[in-house]
């Protein structure tokens, strides 16, 4: 009779990744992170499964360090942003001179000299549409498109912000920009946002 | 009514509104600033809508779908497991 030797189970499943359990552990917080970002069950059943494919196939690539789901997580955030990268081809509309306006100066385009909202850019009052499903994946649609229309620093931020929920410190870290420059993009992001949606969605 | 600043240190739209959003991030402000904002947005209504409305766009970005616990149907799970399980046999 052969002594089975334990020992290396222990120390196996302490340092690799275990897949054969993913779905029974992870699949539940996966699925609604992904839920939570994308508001569609569908897309997020896919997403989840492309990170389960991701995964397997960067196997070696895991490190003991980090933990399973840690790992997971991060893998599937990076899908949700390729989603969103891809799916930009959505109709909003923003104005041309806020198109122009681009990187040089935006709030000159919602403030006039004395910092005072420009008439045509100050905030309405919004329509509250309705809350059916259809209308609540529409409206989601509407704000990816407008996010995508963000310039590209204020995307990532948002990105790092609101998808990978990271702190304001770290982001700054990890863009390499200061906390006044950060605010500063912030704020400009939100103006254009905002007005992007008032325009596409809340208005009539 | 907008135009009218009776004080000097009040802040203008683009400084309330970028004080906004940091108070929204959790960003300690000033005492003065505090004082600034609340007046502000006392006399203005644009800038009282903005606050509203960028409180209303983080909750939409950070979790955009107010429903109830979700998770996958136990049919698709079971793919997902057989899926990896197929693999694993590579
Ligand atoms: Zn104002």
């Amino acid at each position: 009779m052969q002594v089975e030797k334990s020992p290396t189970t222990v120390q196996v499943s302490m340092t690799t990744a275990n897949p054969t359990r993913w779905v029974k552990l992870y699949a539940d917080d996966l699925f609604k992170f992904a839920v939570a970002k994308v508001a569609d069950n569908g897309l997020a059943q896919d997403l989840v499964q492309e990170t389960f494919l991701s995964a397997l196939q960067a196997l070696e690539q895991f490190r003991a360090e980090s933990s399973e789901k840690t790992w997971l997580m991060a893998i599937l955030k990076n899908k949700i942003i390729d989603h969103f990268r891809k799916s930009s081809k959505v109709p909003v509309t923003i104005s041309i001179e806020e198109d122009k306006a681009g990187d040089s100066d935006p709030h000159h385009f919602f403030f006039n000299e004395k910092g005072h909202w420009r008439r045509e850019m100050a905030p309405k009052a919004w329509v509250s549409g309705s809350s059916s499903q259809q209308d609540q994946v529409d409206f989601f649609t509407i704000l990816r498109g407008c996010m995508n229309k963000l310039t590209s620093i204020g995307r990532k931020v948002f990105d790092l912000k609101y998808l990978e929920e990271k702190e304001s410190a770290d982001i700054c870290k990890d863009l390499s920009i200061s906390s006044s420059n950060y605010w500063v993009i912030i704020h400009r992001a939100k103006l254009q946002l905002r007005a992007c949606l008032e325009k596409n969605w809340f208005s009539n | 009514m907008m135009g009218t600043h009776k004080h000097t240190w009040m802040p203008c739209c683009k400084d309330a509104t970028m004080l906004a959003e940091k108070q929204l991030q959790h960003q300690r402000l000033s005492l003065g600033q505090r004082i600034g904002l609340r007046l502000h947005l006392l006399f203005c209504i644009f800038c009282r809508r903005y606050v509203m409305q960028s409180r209303a766009i983080d909750k939409y970005l950070g979790n955009q779908t107010p429903q109830t616990e979700i998770t996958p149907d136990e049919s698709v799970k079971l793919q997902w497991e057989t899926m990896i399980a197929e693999r694993m046999k590579k």
